[in-house]
């Protein structure tokens, strides 16, 4: 969905003129200043080189400082539906952004807030409360050494009888689980085949373990195969001894793209060629299948069947960190070697309890359907919101019952504009730009929550409507009130 | 204290760097005498992230053996040309840094970012960092200084900086200092601290800042309230804790079969490691021994995925809060225990 190729294309020419514009006057700047003004920045000492990279420097100096009020937005509340952004002095060259005092309630269609667990719960705010009260807030040591609670281990409990696996781990934060963990699972003489999207802490783990890695184009399974046909014939480089372990590494819903991955037939083939599989369920773990219980359930594919299933806490649970949930015998081994669980400080004990009192709410152990009723209202959201858009005649990615919705805005100007006037409408959301997407993939990313109702939906719809028809985004409908639409917005 | 919302569920990057968060990194700036510092929600994350968004393929980082494993995934990760040195010694750095000069200028390759990357007080070994004649040496040859201070920060120093500060230097002439908030400051993260360029630099390139959830903002609180008492009752504190470490020391330095890692010039650090010398020895069963007799400390198990593999050692920490008495019992169980093992 997000090759290049994709984007129509007038599209795609406009955006790369764009793009075009902006860097060859970025340039023209830097050859003006360096040569006729003088100026060659900073200075560094002398016999040491810059600490940033030219192209860093350029792409920070021309580009990030000119739209870096859209970024890094500080908030002054919890991420709830509705959030209190901080306003800002508007850009004015490298300047830092200067809060000027003021605070703008805005509908929140950016945090990954998926289940509404972020805000203030009845149920596990009382919980987390008393959890804070009777173990305080950090252990100081890491869980190998003195800071493993009865939180730690329960938790780690719950979390494997949810998912339906033999034994789980978990970790501080998210990033580290994959970055920290995957080095250890695989190693030198092992191959990894990887999508083509798959997240930074996946990249920053496979790099770490020494592993020959391979990529396959995203959700493409006929690529899959064909790689893992060839790397088993091929074997090693060089010395083509057979792979000591073969894994692949697929994520279950992929944060940039809003799409499920197909995970039946990524199953058929690891069995067909004896590989192991790793599923990082950051996004769909309690945002997919009926029950909450992430890709494997949303496709009916049985958990024994995924090897290493990781997972993290901070998008639907309201929490932080991450899990790897395995058999016995890797999670043992995770446990005595991994360097997150001997040397990192353990996961705070009230984020412990916040993570089991979601998990509790969503299997009704509390008593009541609002765990049922979270996972069904996200769904109906994100089906609405979506089909929403699409009926505005604008390129959304993703599929039906996926909470991530991302809009298309090709020109890297929209980018820009998109943000500033969804602000101006009281709305808040994450666009995302060349280099974290392709260069013609420029895109708005719209996360939607339980705790959205369908007003807020419908008040997000109507002001996105106008902004869209102000960027020239839908393919069909009018544009004549576009100027209007923005103007009252 | 409020703690109503544990997580922010937000990319830290994009919209979520709330107040209690720019408040911390405020405070630990101006705590640690830098223009800026960035807060990151793991300390394993932390390292990781800096060393990669500021060293590349052509660049080299020469590295103590003994530093812990976040730093050298840190290396790993960037791709940079890795020269190790022995641990602490500064011969051997010269020898290193010499080499890398000679190799540099013999194969006339364009100039390129060096730096060096030490711990200030050593994890795996709780011995200091001689930063002095580091900083020297690295002055000398035009690197920069990567120093790790998380056994060092609220432990060395006249206000509790670290070993930069302990041994005479001031703020920002180390480069990049990064910390851990998980051991003096009792909470959980990382951070890193310098000038507005080096620091800026992060907020596009550090991956564990890009690409990963912010710190949840009580956790910023808890450490915003620790830096308050730091900042007001750092003096008793410090004579306290320095006093403990130094009389610890003394009292297990000639305990028979366990090796006292470090020198007298360690004698403020408060991590001390305690190496079997005696192959009856095991430093588990010491350590489950102590828990009878009303003793807690650690053994420090090293990951397979270490670089240098080390034996497991016995790891014992002193805080501020230690009485004369605690010291004595733990003194006299790990003898008690070690004597008995042998016998």
């Amino acid at each position: 969905m997000s090759q290049e190729s994709d984007a129509p294309f007038f599209r795609a020419l406009t955006a790369l003129i764009a793009w075009s514009i902006l860097f060859s006057f970025g340039h023209l700047r830097d050859f003006v200043r360096k040569w006729v003004l003088w100026n060659r920045g900073p200075g560094t000492r002398k016999g040491y080189a810059p600490i940033r990279q030219d192209y860093e420097d350029f792409y920070t100096r021309r580009l990030y400082y000119r739209i870096h009020d859209c970024l890094n937005r500080p908030i002054a509340s919890a991420p709830g539906s509705w959030i209190d952004m901080v306003e800002r002095t508007p850009p004015s060259g490298q300047k830092l952004l200067v809060p000027t005092g003021k605070i703008r309630r805005c509908l929140n269609l950016g945090s990954y807030n998926y289940l509404g667990f972020a805000a203030a719960d009845e149920y596990c705010t009382p919980r987390v409360l008393q959890a804070l009260t009777d173990h305080g807030w950090s252990m100081c040591a890491s869980r190998a050494e003195l800071g493993t609670t009865p939180k730690h281990v329960e938790l780690e409990r719950c979390v494997a009888r949810f998912l339906g696996k033999e034994a789980a781990i978990t970790f501080g934060m998210g990033f580290a689980t994959n970055s920290a963990i995957i080095p250890l699972l695989v190693s030198k003489g092992c191959l990894i085949i990887s999508d083509a999207l798959n997240h930074a802490s996946i990249v920053a783990g496979s790099r770490g373990s020494g592993a020959k890695v391979r990529v396959f184009r995203h959700n493409d399974v006929e690529h899959l195969e064909a790689l893992l046909r060839d790397s088993i014939s091929a074997g090693q480089p060089r010395t083509h001894r057979p792979w000591r372990k073969i894994l692949i590494i697929v994520e279950g819903i992929y944060s940039m793209e809003g799409e499920i991955v197909a995970l039946p037939e990524i199953v058929a083939l690891k069995k067909k060629y004896g590989a192991y599989l790793f599923l990082d369920e950051a996004h769909s773990i309690g945002a997919l299948g009926k029950t909450g219980r992430g890709a494997a359930e949303h496709w009916g594919v049985d958990t024994a069947d995924v090897d290493v299933m990781m997972g993290t806490f901070t998008k639907s649970f309201g929490a932080a960190g991450g899990y790897i949930a395995s058999s016995r015998a890797v999670v043992d081994y995770v446990r005595a070697q991994g360097p997150a669980n001997l040397t990192a400080t353990a996961m705070s004990p009230p984020i412990a309890e916040q993570i089991m009192a979601a998990l509790d709410l969503i299997q009704g152990k509390d008593g009541s359907t609002r765990g049922a009723e979270k996972l069904q209202c996200l769904q109906d959201n994100a089906l609405y919101f979506r089909q929403g858009l699409q009926k505005m005649g604008c390129a959304v990615l993703g599929t039906g019952a996926s909470p991530i919705v991302p809009l298309m805005l090709y020109m890297p100007s929209n980018m820009t504009v998109f943000s500033r006037q969804c602000l101006k409408a009281n709305i808040a959301v994450v666009v995302v730009g060349f280099p974290a997407t392709p260069l013609l993939g420029t895109r708005v990313r719209f996360c939607l929550s339980a705790s959205h109702t369908r007003q807020d939906l419908d008040y997000a719809l109507k002001h996105i409507a106008g902004i869209a028809n102000a960027c020239l985004l839908p393919v069909h409908g009018s544009r004549a009130d576009s100027k209007q639409a923005l103007l009252k917005s | 204290m409020e703690a109503p919302n544990i997580s922010k569920a937000t990319l830290s990057s994009r919209i979520c760097a709330e107040p209690p968060l720019r408040n911390l990194e405020a405070r630990l700036a101006k705590y640690m005498g830098t223009e800026e510092a960035i807060i990151y929600s793991y300390d394993l994350a932390t390292v990781p992230s800096v060393i990669p968004a500021f060293a590349n393929a052509k660049d080299v980082l020469v590295c103590d053996e003994g530093v812990s494993w976040a730093i050298q995934n840190g290396c790993i990760l960037s791709r940079a040309r890795i020269r190790p040195f022995k641990h602490n010694d500064m011969n051997d750095l010269r020898k290193v840094l010499q080499q890398e000069a000679a190799d540099h200028k013999r194969q006339r390759k364009p100039l390129n970012r060096r730096f060096v990357v030490i711990e200030g007080v050593y994890a795996g070994s709780g011995d200091i960092a001689p930063m002095d004649e580091i900083f020297k040496l690295k002055e000398e040859f035009c690197y920069r200084l990567v120093v790790d201070e998380s056994n060092a920060l609220g432990v060395l120093g006249k206000r509790g900086r670290g070993a930069c500060e302990h041994f005479g230097l001031e703020p920002e002439q180390v480069e990049i200092v990064t910390a851990t908030m998980g051991n003096a400051l009792s909470s959980v993260g990382g951070f890193c601290c310098g000038n507005h360029e080096m620091v800026d630099h992060q907020r596009l390139s550090g991956l564990g800042y890009c690409f990963s959830a912010s710190l949840p903002p009580y956790l910023a609180t808890a450490a915003i309230g620790a830096l308050d008492v730091l900042e007001s009752r750092w003096d008793p504190l410090r004579e306290q804790l320095q006093h403990n470490a130094k009389t610890i020391r003394s009292m297990l330095a000639d305990i028979q079969g366990l090796r006292l890692l470090g020198s007298d010039a360690d004698a403020l650090s408060a991590v001390i490691h305690l190496q079997p010398s005696n192959g009856a020895l095991d430093a588990q069963q010491i350590v489950s021994d102590l828990l009878e007799s009303g003793v807690c400390i650690s053994c420090q198990e090293r990951s397979c995925l270490e670089i240098r593999q080390r034996p497991p050692t016995i790891r014992v920490v002193v805080t501020a809060a230690h009485e004369p008495q605690d010291l004595q019992q733990v003194a006299d169980a790990l003898r008690r225990a070690a004597q008995h093992l042998q016998s």
